[in-house]
């Protein structure tokens, strides 16, 4: 065989193997969460056409910010995207896992929106005290007209911090390293600007 | 094989270069293409209509190049190929306004879960893998590899083939 036509096959192999690497590293991956397992914490149809799965931190400050382009971006298809919200505490900040709790528990009363909202609002009241905010979160489920006995309850409730661990576990093994971080149809969003492309892209098609 | 000094600081170079490549085209294989659309949107100096395309063919380039260089496969040709490159990362990089703007931003070189450079550390890296790869492009011996396994098995073929018949052998 000439040296070149073996050259020439040798590159093939190794491109079918590097190739093959890559396709097999991609098949093994972990999938997306089910978002129908998360009702309480998902808005928009169902059925829709662009499903927008965001991973955020309520002490983030660019979470804060971004909740009103995304508000934006919902209010003008509002019919056609299906967001859900992804618990993703950071490290490195203090008050963040009590705050995805106390939100949780306001998700099994089925007002987690009004208290996600409320909790980037004021985010700069909470997110400044030395000492844990507990009573504040229970005033906000309060003035919400929660039942407080069982939401405080399920401040302390271990399970309750189990899945909100296991999902910021989950979105690590998705590739989440920073907040906000969104997932549109399966596929990764970086920040808002990528993100209100992204929806104005798969809605045109 | 021995090594001398200088050989084995270009090993070491080829290998170097080769796992930067790889490594960015891998980790950025193994996650949404949009991420890096999002990156390549985020240096403001590409058409949004050709993203999409350069989202999904840089990568491979990176991840074959990059291996390619590592295992000594056609190295001269594919190192000139990643000093290519590294010259189109290092004048991209310096034309946009991020690089000013904002120089200490995720650079997005490596996906969002690989490594996290500055755009002012990859501009650094960019600098010295050209240097080393275009050097590479110019050199003829490359230790451990296919390269010089298969120059070898020539040399021994044409000096096989390079023999006369009756004719005697001189020390």
């Amino acid at each position: 065989m000439p040296s070149w036509l073996r050259d020439i096959a040798i590159g093939v192999v190794l491109t079918g193997l590097l190739v093959g690497a890559v396709l097999l590293a991609r098949q093994i991956k972990p999938q997306l969460p089910a978002t129908d397992l998360l009702s309480a914490r998902s808005k928009g149809p169902s059925d829709a056409k662009v499903k927008v799965i965001e991973y955020s931190d309520f002490q983030c400050p660019a979470c804060k910010t971004a909740q009103m382009t995304i508000n934006g971006i919902l209010a003008l298809h509002q019919e056609k995207i299906r967001f859900t919200f992804q618990h993703f505490p950071l490290e490195g900040h203090r008050w963040s896992r009590i705050s995805h709790q106390a939100a949780e528990c306001a998700a099994k009363q089925s007002r987690f929106w009004d208290y996600h909202d409320r909790l980037y609002g004021d985010q700069e009241i909470w997110s400044k005290g030395v000492q844990p905010p507990v009573e504040t979160f229970i005033q906000y489920a309060g003035e919400m007209g929660l039942d407080l006995n069982e939401f405080a309850r399920c401040l302390s409730d271990v399970e309750v911090a189990k899945t909100i661990q296991a999902e910021r576990m989950g979105g690590l093994d998705l590739g989440v390293r920073s907040t906000p971080s969104f997932f549109v149809n399966g596929e990764m969003v970086a920040g808002v600007t990528g993100l209100r492309e992204k929806i104005e892209r798969v809605l045109a098609q | 094989m021995k090594l001398s000094l200088g050989q084995g600081f270009w090993f070491a170079a080829r290998l170097f270069s080769g796992f930067i490549f790889a490594y960015a085209g891998w980790a950025k294989l193994n996650e949404p293409s949009a991420n890096f659309e999002a990156s390549l949107l985020r240096y403001g100096i590409f058409s949004p209509q050709w993203i999409p395309l350069l989202a999904a063919t840089l990568p491979w380039i990176e991840w074959l190049l990059g291996s390619f260089l590592i295992l000594g496969y056609a190295p001269r040709l594919v190192a000139a190929g990643c000093s290519f490159l590294s010259l189109a990362f290092l004048v991209t990089l310096s034309s946009s306004r991020l690089f000013l703007e904002s120089g200490s931003a995720d650079c997005g070189c490596f996906g969002q879960s690989g490594f996290h450079l500055s755009i002012r550390q990859i501009f650094f890296v960019d600098l010295v893998s050209l240097c080393l790869t275009t050097r590479l492009a110019l050199a003829r011996d490359f230790p451990w590899s296919l390269h010089s396994i298969f120059v070898k098995r020539n040399d021994v073929r044409d000096d096989i083939k390079n023999r006369r018949p009756g004719k005697r052998e001189v020390m």
